[in-house]
């Protein structure tokens, strides 16, 4: 049985076992520190054959997250493998938080202001982080 | 092998088989997975779609199907002969069977397959029309083509203990290439089967029932404490 991963929970829902219902802690040293970032995943009938679906919850300001929490990772898409499990999804997604990756953006108009002014960006992020991540 | 659970279905491993690049999975395993995506799970090297026809096995007598009431095995109908069900399969098979379920649903190369056991027929859940019959049969060396995709040489013999049966397997024999061979491979005609062709099937309802079932949701068991 793998160890407990600092920072990261996921639940299966009491009516549907593979829906999870997932909190991420923001990283240290990131804008999103402090935070405690909501998400659901579910796990697709033909998963662990294909990658389960993960999106955010909790409103963030991140240049891979999209208003609806889609992300953008390689690892949920073309490079999903059956290897993976959800605790490596999960650490790969909480990486994400720490290394936002403007130059493969989903939400363009958040990675635009990451690549023109990076602190501005992070201020939003760290901004949005209190108002919508640190109500709970 | 480098741990004693397969990495795609994190339970012991059954049948396993070798990948040129090292990495040992179980065989329905690798072969499930290559339905999507015909790289190692592991490495990402890429697998040729002929080594499905000869897989190098982990341990050439460990191939195992198992036996019931000290005579009884599972088939399911092949091109010109039977498959015995694997050893997890089939035990999970004779679990529904003796519990006297009509039906059961298996998890098998990650697809779901339906098990009537009145009609006795198993059918991809998804693809009910594509029927095989199936019987739970003495031993019968002459029809039985192999264990679950590995082909066998007929030379199965029940051993005395009467609840394991070994077998031989054999490099495919020059008439078991014949393109039927080929065509008889379910796995492979599904080869045009996308992922997103799969992921769009889950409905609510098909979950639910899969819920019922208590199905494919062995991994999940082990994936719930992180």
């Amino acid at each position: 049985m793998a160890e407990p991963v600092p920072g990261i929970s996921a639940i299966p829902d009491e009516s549907n076992a593979r829906y999870f219902h997932v909190v991420v802690a923001g990283p240290e040293g990131s804008p999103f520190e402090g935070g405690v970032f909501k998400l659901e995943l579910f796990l697709p009938e033909e998963y662990p054959m294909s990658a389960p679906k993960v999106r955010f919850m909790t409103k963030i300001y991140h240049p891979n997250i999209d208003k609806l929490g889609r992300i953008c990772l390689d690892i949920l898409k073309d490079k999903w493998s059956p290897a993976l499990q959800i605790r490596t999804v999960l650490l790969s997604i909480q990486a994400l938080l720490s290394a936002p990756n403007p130059d493969d953006p989903l939400a363009n108009d958040v990675a635009e202001q990451w690549k023109i002014n990076e602190g501005e960006a992070i201020k939003t992020a760290r901004e949005w982080t209190r108002l919508y991540a640190m109500s709970g | 092998m480098e741990s004693e659970l397969c990495s795609i279905c994190l339970q012991k491993f059954v049948n396993p088989v070798r990948l040129p690049c090292d990495h040992t999975f179980c065989f329905l395993c690798v072969k499930g997975a290559a339905n999507v995506n015909k790289r190692c799970a592991i490495c990402r090297q890429e697998i040729a779609d002929s080594y499905f026809d000869n897989p190098t096995l982990v341990d050439e007598t460990a191939i195992e199907a198992p036996v019931f009431d000290d005579q009884f095995q599972w088939f399911y109908e092949g091109r010109n002969g039977w498959w015995l069900y694997d050893k997890r399969t089939g035990e999970e098979l004779e679990t529904a069977f003796k519990s006297g379920e009509k039906r059961c649903e298996l998890l098998i190369a990650g697809y779901v397959y339906v098990i009537d056991f009145d009609a006795m027929l198993q059918y991809r859940r998804n693809e009910p029309h594509r029927k095989r019959r199936v019987k739970r049969d003495l031993p019968d060396s002459a029809s039985t083509k192999g264990v679950a995709g590995i082909r066998i040489l007929n030379t199965m013999d029940v051993d005395a203990s009467g609840d394991q049966q070994k077998a031989t397997p054999s490099a495919p024999s020059p008439s078991d290439l014949s393109p039927q061979s080929a065509e008889e491979n379910e796995e492979s005609e599904r080869k045009n089967e996308t992922a997103e062709n799969a992921a769009t099937r889950a409905t609510d309802e098909q979950l639910s029932s899969l819920l019922t079932n208590a199905l494919n949701l062995r991994r999940t068991y082990h994936e719930t404490y992180l």
